[in-house]
């Protein structure tokens, strides 16, 4: 029974599989064990999911407890069409190797665009945050 | 001969003279010495403790309160004193004669070494045993330090205060155990680390706990779900502590943990890790936490670890029959079955019975935090292996009481294996405190679209039970709409005040903080400096605005006395909202009225101002209202003028409607007496009015208003003169009307049938057919 009519609540999400998106970009996915009043969570069975393109890969992780300012989104997963992804899962270490393959595209890219940029005689992008969000 | 009976002579040891004390001395010294042969040979017991222990042997225990610590720190000093001195005889020359000689050379070198063997010094030094000591030797040894040190043992919580059960048979190993952890624990001099006499009462308050008494409150679960996290946040855990208790968990690993345990069922020793990091999360922080957090300390590492160290005292060691944090008692066992036997293979199954459970059950808590690998192992749910049957323990019994209460989650457990982690509790917990950060003083300011969107729920649920014939005692009440209003009827805070003190109490808070420094009250009054070069003109519609703005402001204070006034159901509440109301409505009054005629025209000639009177004019008493109305018509004529295209004066068309609608004959009468041409004018205004489309709304109305008076009252009740007025008026009107071409008319806003009935009562035939076209333009909506 939803005390609060009108706002969100984790309670309702506890034991619950949920997807998880971390402010540094990663994506965590467990049953959520326990909550706080500032949304810090408990999460069980966690697995950190690497995607790649149309690839993942799962790191499986055991417990985390996430403070609560560092969450963007959580969701819950639907576990019968868990399954059903139309992403490929790869191992582990082929996911990782993937993904830094990916950021250093990324950075390389980020490399052009600030040269060109003081080249135009532009302040290049600043990137101070080590937050994805 | 002789020369040899005089040299003994010289070297008698029978010297008389007081003053030569030494002779004798020395001559203790070489028993001493064989004392020490014995004690560092091989036959020596093994050293408990190592060297880091005995870094400072004047250092003061930092944990203990001073006044016990006092006892501790001369006896040490004594013995190291002593220990020194033979340490020093001991690696001099065999002859002990020259022990000054010794003492120079090798101390340094001594030293390093003796300190590694203080404990055993200490140990058997008082009996002068050699070899190995037995449980009972041991136990007399530790009584006859206790005597020395009479504060340790009363206080010591594991031998007095738990429960007599828990006190070892003597004889049995683990008294053995008992006696060489807690020697070991008195062996550096100066600590006592486990110990606490008294100190804390964060410490001391786990002791009084009673298997069975169940702990205060909820715990903060995130205390809890951390439980790695107090060793974080305490920056006390030092070297020493880290390694005092090394020596604690080697006799745990040594002395096979017999059934007389003191600590029931969580002596498993598991991998000395989690000792090692285990103890210095008990030790400091139970000294530096709050006592409530102490409890969550306590629970925590009770449940983490297996073994505490050896202060925290035993009892609270065992998981206590407490809900909150660990309400699944028999869930984690499940998936742990498999596991703890096997690497734990010392644990003492055989004694298993009464302790297994509390064995497993904390071991498993303690070894989920370890084992990740284990636990994606192990999602099975536990099912049976949870009931255990423990037949002679009345501890386990809560345990399984609390277990049946929750026959919910026993269906989440049995599905998952660890649902029903946050019990409902921590979750209602949760919920209060959600609760309480959305009351609010002031919902239309802190939610609006919320407070709206509930106002017209309820709302339209009242009608629809209204509709149905439902009704409902509350639905009558307008008020508590906003629930949360109900209950703002504290008074203002007063502070308490006590006579005869020099001065009041300190009243600031987060709320009203004491004001340090006077922001903004100084602005410099620029105004004056700025150049007369704006034109009065400018100033003046600035001034208007103002006052405009001024106007809104106090409209929209009432505004929120109103929606307050709403909400509250106290009638002490009302009167008092409605004085201020009416003096704001005061205000309004003299802003529109008592100035001159220009200045409301101006007024009116700005949008805004058309607005705030438009939103005022509902507000207003009736004769207030009917003034304003006044006002407007006699300015009609000029106010359209200005307004020629724009209709912006059709703000004000409803309520000056809805006023013309609620008068009388006099006020009608009044009306149209403002509409009736001035002197010099040659336009009437009527005729102005009607081509425009507020003024024909304007008329229009009046005449329905007419009619409906008319009809509804009785000949007799009219007053004469207003009613020959009045058809005088209509007379006119329609006289206007006749002339005006129709092209220039203007539909008026609403249309009233009543009009042309007004017309055929109160004019003649003849007049009538002149206007009936355009009669129509009032009575019937527009068509095109």
């Amino acid at each position: 029974m939803n005390y609060l009519p009108g706002t969100a609540s984790l309670i309702e999400e506890i034991d619950k599989k949920l997807l998880v998106v971390l402010r540094d970009g990663r994506t965590l996915i467990g049953y959520l064990r326990s909550i706080d009043q500032f949304a810090n969570l408990v999460l069980h069975r966690t697995i950190e999911r690497i995607h790649v393109g149309d690839k993942y890969g799962d790191i499986p992780r055991g417990i985390f407890v996430v403070r609560g300012e560092n969450v963007v989104l959580l969701g819950e997963i639907d576990t019968e069409n868990e399954d059903k992804l139309p992403l490929k899962e790869v191992p582990i270490d082929d996911i990782l190797e993937m993904q830094r393959e990916e950021q250093i595209q990324k950075q390389q890219e980020e490399e052009r665009k600030k040269k060109s940029m003081l080249e135009r005689g532009l302040q290049p992008h600043s990137e101070l945050h080590d937050d994805l969000y | 001969d002789f020369m040899e009976q005089n040299i003994s002579h010289i070297v008698d040891d029978e010297i008389d003279d007081p003053a030569i004390v030494n002779a004798s001395r020395s001559r203790d010294i070489p028993r001493k010495t064989q004392n020490l042969d014995d004690i560092f040979g091989p036959s020596s017991p093994p050293a408990l403790l190592d060297t880091e222990h005995l870094v400072s042997p004047s250092s003061k225990n930092i944990w203990g309160s001073p006044i016990k610590d006092s006892h501790l720190s001369q006896p040490p000093v004594n013995n190291l004193q002593t220990l020194f001195d033979f340490a020093k005889a001991a690696s001099s020359s065999p002859h002990p004669q020259m022990p000054s000689a010794g003492r120079n050379i090798p101390s340094p070198v001594v030293k390093g070494k003796t300190l590694e063997e203080l404990e055993e010094q200490l140990l058997p030094k008082q009996k002068g045993t050699s070899g190995p000591i037995t449980a009972e030797e041991l136990e007399r040894q530790m009584r006859g330090e206790d005597q020395r040190v009479p504060q340790m043992a009363p206080r010591d919580p594991r031998f007095s205060h738990p429960p007599p059960g828990y006190f070892p048979p003597p004889g049995s190993p683990a008294a053995r155990y008992l006696q060489q952890a807690s020697q070991a624990q008195r062996v550096p001099p100066g600590r006592s680390p486990y110990q606490p006499p008294v100190i804390s009462d964060g410490r001391r308050s786990p002791l009084a706990y009673v298997p069975g008494s169940t702990p205060p409150g909820p715990v903060p679960p995130h205390l809890l779900d951390g439980r790695r996290s107090p060793v974080g946040v305490i920056p006390g855990t030092t070297p020493p502590s880290h390694n005092r208790s090394s020596p604690i968990m080697m006799i745990h690993g040594q002395s096979p943990l017999a059934g007389g345990m003191p600590h029931p069922g969580r002596t498993t020793p598991s991998p000395p890790p989690v000792m090692l990091s285990g103890s210095p999360m008990g030790v400091p922080p139970a000294r530096l936490m709050s006592p409530y957090a102490n409890r969550a300390m306590i629970h925590a590492m009770g449940n983490r670890m297996p073994t505490p160290p050896m202060g925290i005292p035993r009892p609270m060691g065992q998981r206590p029959p407490n809900h909150s944090p660990y309400s699944h008692p028999p869930p984690p066992h499940g998936p742990y079955d498999g596991p703890p036997p096997g690497p734990h293979h010392q644990s003492p199954h055989s004694h298993g019975s009464p302790y297994g459970h509390h064995m497993n059950g904390p071991h498993r808590g303690g070894n989920r935090g370890l084992h990740h690998n284990g636990e994606s192992r192990d999602y099975r749910p536990p099912g049976e292996h949870q009931h255990r049957p423990y037949p002679g323990d009345h501890q386990h019994r809560p345990y399984r009481r609390y277990y049946r209460f929750n026959e919910e989650e026993d269906r989440k457990r049995s599905i998952d294996g660890y649902a029903g982690l946050m019990t409902q509790k921590e979750k209602d917990w949760i919920v209060k405190i959600q609760l309480i950060q959305l009351q609010s003083d002031n919902p239309y300011l802190d939610d609006y679209y919320y407070t709206t969107f509930t106002l017209k729920k309820k709302a339209e649920e009242r009608k629809r039970r209204q509709e149905n014939g439902i009704f409902d005692e509350k639905d009558s009440e307008l008020n508590l709409i906003i629930p949360a209003m109900a209950k703002l009827e504290t008074r203002p805070y007063k502070p308490a005040q006590f006579e005869g003190s020099l001065g009041r109490l300190t009243t600031s808070s987060v709320h009203n903080p004491r004001q340090i420094i006077d922001v903004g009250s100084d602005i410099p009054h620029t105004d004056d400096a700025e150049p007369q070069c704006v034109s009065k003109e400018l100033r003046r519609s600035r001034q208007l605005l103002m006052e405009i703005e001024k106007g809104y402001n106090l409209l929209l204070d009432v505004d929120d006395i109103d929606k307050k006034m709403l909400a509250l159901p106290d009638d002490a509440r009302k009167p008092l909202f409605e004085d201020r109301k009416n003096m704001l409505s005061d205000l309004y009054k003299y802003l529109l009225c008592t100035h001159r005629n220009e200045h409301f025209l101006s007024i009116l000639s700005i949008r805004k101002g058309r607005k705030l009177i438009s939103r005022v004019l509902p507000l207003l008493e009736k004769r207030q209202s009917e003034d304003i109305v006044l006002k407007i018509l006699k300015n009609l004529q000029y106010l359209i003028k200005k307004d020629s295209g724009e209709e912006g004066l059709m703000v004000l068309h409803d309520p000056v409607i809805l006023v013309i609608e609620n008068s009388d004959l006099e006020a009608l009468v009044k009306f149209s007496d403002e509409l009736k041409e001035t002197g010099q004018n040659q336009t009437k205004a009527t005729a102005v009015a009607i081509q425009n489309k507020f003024g024909s709304s304007v008329i229009c109305s009046l005449l329905h208003r007419g009619e409906v008076i008319h009809s509804q009252s009785s000949p007799l009740d009219m007053d004469s003169e207003l009613e020959s007025v009045w058809c005088q008026f209509v007379h006119d009107f329609a006289g206007i009307l006749a002339v005006v071409p129709t092209e220039s008319l203007v539909h008026p806003k609403h249309h009233h049938q009543t009009v042309s009935e007004h017309f055929d009562r109160l004019l003649n035939k003849k007049l009538i057919a002149l206007i009936e076209d355009k009669v129509k333009l009032f009575t019937e909506s527009q068509t095109s």
